[in-house]
């Protein structure tokens, strides 16, 4: 009796547990659905908290920034109609009226204070309050006025406020549960969140720009990505971008019921030398290094034309800075090996090897074990430079120990990207500034800094195209980096989808005008 | 039969291990890039892999680094399993006791996962690899000698070798381990079979063996992404995985119907 | 029986406790703290700074350690770094999805594999048996992510059959609410993760049966039987396949168990919302609390497989008892 009874409770006690975490019943709203194949699971929806990818995908359908960034990266109003620069360190924002948040609240300039002073207050960890600390003062003017004063001129600002509003009393009312139960004011409302499986978003029927076309957005996380190509492939998703591999990219351009859309994004993959380390510091053995490196190969045989060579730190994106006419040391083997020559390598005791005052030539390439094509340039690399009398060994770990040994300085040279490069300022100042925070490789030229600084200063593009591609000839000729090519932004449709539009960003602002008929 | 079958599937693989140039010339490193994924064809009779390098040579060069890595870290299991059983047999009370919480909380983890966590912290490389799975694998190999132990040290002959003066050691070496051996041994053959296994799969999650080493595994898994354009590198490079476990389990199970024909691994 | 269970049941305590030691040590030893892993590229030594205190990661390793293990005590499992969420609720939206796969996988091993060895046995020596064997021998020796592959492409792909990833609705709550159509849906995305899941112990299954039940052939009693005029099917179902029940039991204990955490590969290919994958992601991202609140869990569960795996064996047969 007991036995059956305990029997009982324990399969009820099952049924519970594996009931829990279910979709809401009930039939699906009427209207179209899109569904979109990701990498990644968010790790928050609080826009201040968010640092991946696909956070900001979500977040950017969920909230509205004061300023949105159009397809050529130029800033446009969005929750704030209008701003003025009163003198160099003051803006002030003037908001869009009746703009309402999901749950029924007024957006005001309260909210918009709360948002910028919680990134700035270091107790809630925001990610990329470093973007921000320039920002001393955060004021409402009135109800729909927002008066920001700066420590110094800092013309990147404005890219920047395109960071999502937060409604202060939900906020504050939910606490840190907010992240996974977002209210904001964009074109999608937040409707349930998996874990590691799907984020449904339903259309917010009162959007201020006006009523999305599809009725719902389901985000599925599909970490493999071979399977995320097959998944679009079979038409179990809609949607996929990147990261994806080369050899699927290959394969989409020619299947049948997907459209493939390619454009350059906003990241790079380089390589990073360390010019404290005793070796890698002599001008000569990076020039070399950089003249091993068979780009153009790379990007044709590796990643198939999907990523393009790079020809120097100025991403194609950035339109007016960007130039084609720099250039960085390219593959000349017979010219590395004269420049090793040069700086005294040679091969004394013929065993191959070269060597200097009994030393031998010993080089590390390391980079990280998630992305396999820099895996597979790494291999090639190493086979180059064995070759060319360099005896050469990869390290491949995880990602934070990748960024252990670059913090630590313990590393002579790493292969790496960087992503989501809005400005020249993000690509270029933390960089190479012999200050800046990510300025790993320990790179100072006073040059570098004085005109560095000064960009930070000029709002003029005239001035800021001439001040960065004077940078980027320098970086180029120094090779602290060598940039071995811009990512590509792929985007894999189903053609039945409507109506949306790609963003080197890879934001999806346009979902809010597609539909799927 | 076809323990037969399993030795001279072994045997091959051995030979490939020991003197590579019979079965080819070429350098597994030497890459041409510009022929990556090519298919089978004369200059490469089995294809090239994902840098262009000649299969065939990858994988023959490639059965002396998963034989190491199997029989080291097999090796390594066996002797910490060996060990820490005969001890806490023998001894029993807290040696026992203690032994065992051991054993215990190494199975609390699951395999895999304490693997790569291993692999993590000391490193990718040949030699974390090794030691990640012999930590993994010791503690069947414990609790197999254990129970073998518990039942000898209680037999009679035991009990006269201890009359005529005999120490612990020699009737622990003496009499005791020759008994043990043989459920060693079987299982240590089929041991064999998931380290070759184990290795591909840690590559696949990233915390194998570092490139440009020929491991079978980091083949098979980048294999695995270029499946449908060149799936002769994942077909090639699976079939040496599954005909090495294949082997070894074949000649396992041979030598446990030689040896023991009781005894069943579990 | 009762005595021996309870002895064994309170020996788990140690056992659980030292497993989080070596958790809580293991993760130390990682290159690269949650701080970093958080900050990634974005890193600044002063905000690396300002991260680990508010993470209490500047603090003593012995406060630490004492910290971890007091929560611990009291279920407080913390929340996670990365996602920013109780770490218990992260377990409990991930567990039920592994359990589930782990559940259906098992079934279809036993209800496939044993026929499969019945059949072998019977018709030892024809081509059934070799056939059959061979099938055995293709699933112990095939890595995972190779066989999970190459279904999504055969299934999904070319022949559209089957969804290509995810899960659907539960599907114990899809049939208790006797919703037929989500049953349905959440069968058919459970169909490939659970063959690729369960291969391995289907094929090692019908190999311990077909021994078990070839071995049992060759006994006494058994010869006994059949001179008696019993039939072949009443020999095998009546004697043999009462002895093959070891071997079951076994693989039924460590499946749970592997499928558990050992999942992780199955669940990354065909992104399946499970724990495995959450503890991997969460070792590369280093997000201690997750992995240590995760991999806790899973030692609980775990031991508590095995020890109801070694106790069956004492119910079974009373000369095995692991004292």
């Amino acid at each position: 009796m007991t036995g059956l009874r305990l029997r009982l409770s324990v399969l009820l006690l099952i049924a519970a547990v594996a009931s829990a975490g279910a979709v809401p019943a009930g039939a699906a709203p009427a209207g179209s659905v899109l569904r979109i194949g990701i990498d990644v699971d968010a790790g928050t929806l609080d826009p201040r908290l968010a640092n991946d990818t696909t956070a900001r995908r979500v977040i950017e359908q969920v909230f509205d920034g004061l300023v949105e960034l159009d397809p050529q990266l130029r800033v446009r109003p969005a929750l704030a109609e209008s701003w003025t620069q009163t003198s160099p360190t003051v803006w002030v924002f003037k908001l869009r009226k009746n703009v309402r948040f999901h749950d029924g609240s007024p957006l005001t300039a309260g909210d918009v204070v709360f948002t910028y002073t919680t990134i700035l207050d270091p107790a809630l960890r925001a990610p990329l309050r470093g973007l921000y600390t320039p920002i001393t003062r955060v004021e409402a003017v009135d109800n729909e006025t927002v008066r920001f004063t700066l420590s110094a001129p800092y013309a990147p600002l404005l890219k920047y406020a395109d960071m999502g509003i937060l409604p202060r009393a939900a906020v504050e009312r939910a606490g840190a549960e907010f992240a996974s139960k977002p209210v904001g004011t964009g074109p999608f409302k937040f409707a349930s969140w998996q874990r590691n499986s799907r984020i449904t978003l339903e259309a917010n029927a009162e959007y201020w720009k006006g009523r999305p076309k599809l009725a719902q957005v389901i985000f599925n996380v599909i970490p493999d990505n071979t399977t995320r190509a097959a998944a679009l492939e079979s038409g179990d998703v809609d949607l996929i971008h990147s990261p994806l591999s080369p050899q699927d990219v290959a394969r989409l351009r020619n299947a049948s019921r997907v459209r493939v859309v390619e454009m350059t994004g906003l990241g790079l993959t380089y390589l990073n030398m360390n010019t404290a380390d005793p070796v890698i510091r002599d001008v000569r053995i990076r020039r070399a290094i950089a003249h091993l490196i068979p780009q153009q190969t790379i990007v044709r045989q590796i990643y198939r034309e999907m990523d393009k060579p790079a020809t120097s730190v100025l991403l194609p994106a950035w339109g007016g800075v960007y130039t084609g006419e720099i250039t960085q040391p390219g593959h000349d083997i017979a010219r590395a090996k004269a420049l090793l020559a040069e700086a005294g390598w040679t091969d004394s005791n013929r065993d191959g090897v070269l060597d200097k005052g009994g030393q031998r030539l010993a080089i590390t390439l390391r980079t990280h074990s998630e992305d396999p094509n820099r895996i597979q340039i790494a291999e090639l690399l190493l086979s180059i430079m064995r070759s060319s009398g360099i005896d050469a060994r990869i390290e491949i770990t995880e990602f934070p120990g990748l960024v252990q040994a670059l913090l630590g300085g313990t590393y002579q040279v790493a292969l790496l990207g960087w992503l989501g490069l809005v400005d020249p300022d993000r690509g270029m100042y933390n960089q190479f500034h012999s200050k800046g925070s990510q300025n790993w490789e320990k790179y100072s030229n006073p040059r570098v800094d004085a005109l560095l600084d000064e960009g930070r200063q000029k709002a003029d593009p005239n001035e800021r195209a001439r001040i960065y591609r004077e940078v980027a000839r320098i970086v180029a000729a120094d090779v602290p980096y060598f940039v071995l090519t811009y990512q590509g932004y792929i985007v894999g449709i189903n053609r039945r989808v409507e109506g949306f539009t790609p963003i080197p960003s890879g934001s999806f602002r346009s979902l809010w005008t597609t539909s799927v008929p | 039969m076809s323990a037969k079958v399993g030795a001279a599937v072994i045997a091959a693989i051995v030979l490939a291990a020991a003197a590579p140039a019979l079965i080819t010339r070429v350098n597994p490193e030497t890459l041409d890039i510009l022929s990556r994924l090519a298919p089978p064809a004369a200059g490469h009779p089995l294809g090239t892999d994902h840098l262009g390098r000649d299969l065939l040579s990858r994988l023959v060069h490639g059965a002396r680094l998963s034989l190491l890595v199997a029989v080291v870290s097999v090796g390594g299991a066996v002797l910490i399993g060996v060990v820490l059983g005969l001890l806490a047999g023998f001894y029993g009370r807290w040696v026992d006791a203690a032994t065992m919480r051991l054993v215990d909380t190494f199975l609390a983890f699951p395999a895999i996962l304490l693997a790569l966590a291993l692999v993590a912290v000391l490193g990718a490389g040949v030699t974390s690899v090794i030691i990640a799975l012999a930590l993994v694998f010791w503690t069947q190999y414990a609790r197999v000698v254990r129970a073998v132990t518990l039942a000898e040290k209680e037999k009679a002959y035991v009990e006269g070798a201890r009359a005529i003066g005999a120490g612990d050691l020699r009737i622990l070496l003496r009499h005791i381990l020759p008994n043990v051996l043989s459920p060693v041994i079987i299982l240590a053959t089929l041991g064999m079979g998931s380290a070759v296994v184990a290795e591909s799969t840690l590559s696949f999650l990233g915390m194998g063996v570092q490139p440009p080493a020929p491991s079978w595994g980091w083949t098979l898994a980048f294999g695995t992404r270029y499946l449908r354009d060149a799936p002769h590198i994942a077909t090639f490079s699976g079939l040496a995985i599954m005909a090495t476990v294949l082997g070894f389990n074949l000649l396992g199970d041979g030598i446990r119907d030689l040896l023991d024909p009781k005894f069943r691994p579990q | 029986m009762t005595r021996y269970a309870a002895r064994r049941l309170l020996l788990l305590v140690p056992v659980i406790l030292s497993a989080a030691v070596v958790t809580f040590a293991l993760l130390l030893l990682l290159p690269g703290d949650p701080a970093l892993a958080l900050l990634g590229q974005e890193a600044s030594e002063a905000e690396l700074a300002r991260f680990r205190h508010l993470l209490g990661l500047d603090r003593p390793l012995l406060v630490q350690l004492g910290l971890y293990l007091w929560r611990v005590a009291h279920a407080d499992f913390g929340r996670s770094i990365t996602l920013d969420t109780p770490v218990l609720r992260l377990i409990g939206s991930t567990l039920p999805a592994t359990l589930e796969l782990a559940t259906a996988s098992i079934i279809l091993a036993v209800l496939v594999g044993i026929p499969l060895g019945l059949l072998a046995a019977r018709r030892r020596g024809t081509p059934i048996d070799t056939g059959t064997m061979l099938l055995a021998q293709l699933g112990v020796s095939m890595p995972v992510f190779w066989l999970g592959v190459l279904l999504i492409l055969l299934f999904a792909v070319k022949l559209d059959w089957l969804p290509s990833f995810g899960r659907g609705a539960p599907l114990l709550g899809a049939l208790l609410a006797g919703d037929r159509a989500a049953a349905a849906d959440s069968l058919r995305h459970l169909l490939l993760p659970t063959f690729t899941l369960a291969f391995f112990n289907l094929a090692l299954l019908s190999r311990l049966t077909r021994w078990a039940l070839l071995e049992v052939l060759e006994e006494d009693f058994v010869r006994t039987a059949r001179a008696k005029g019993q039939r072949e099917r009443a020999v095998l179902y009546r004697h043999a396949l009462r002895n093959a029940l070891l071997p079951i039991v076994t693989i039924v204990g460590l499946q749970f168990g592997n499928a558990l955490g050992g999942a992780v590969v199955t669940e990354t290919i065909y992104g399946w919302p499970g724990m495995g994958r959450l503890v991997v992601q969460a070792i590369g991202q280093r997000d201690f609390p997750v992995v240590q609140g995760a991999v806790l869990v899973l030692a609980v569960l775990f031991s508590l497989f095995n020890l109801a795996v070694d106790l069956t064996y004492a119910f079974i047969d009373p000369r095995i008892r692991y004292e």
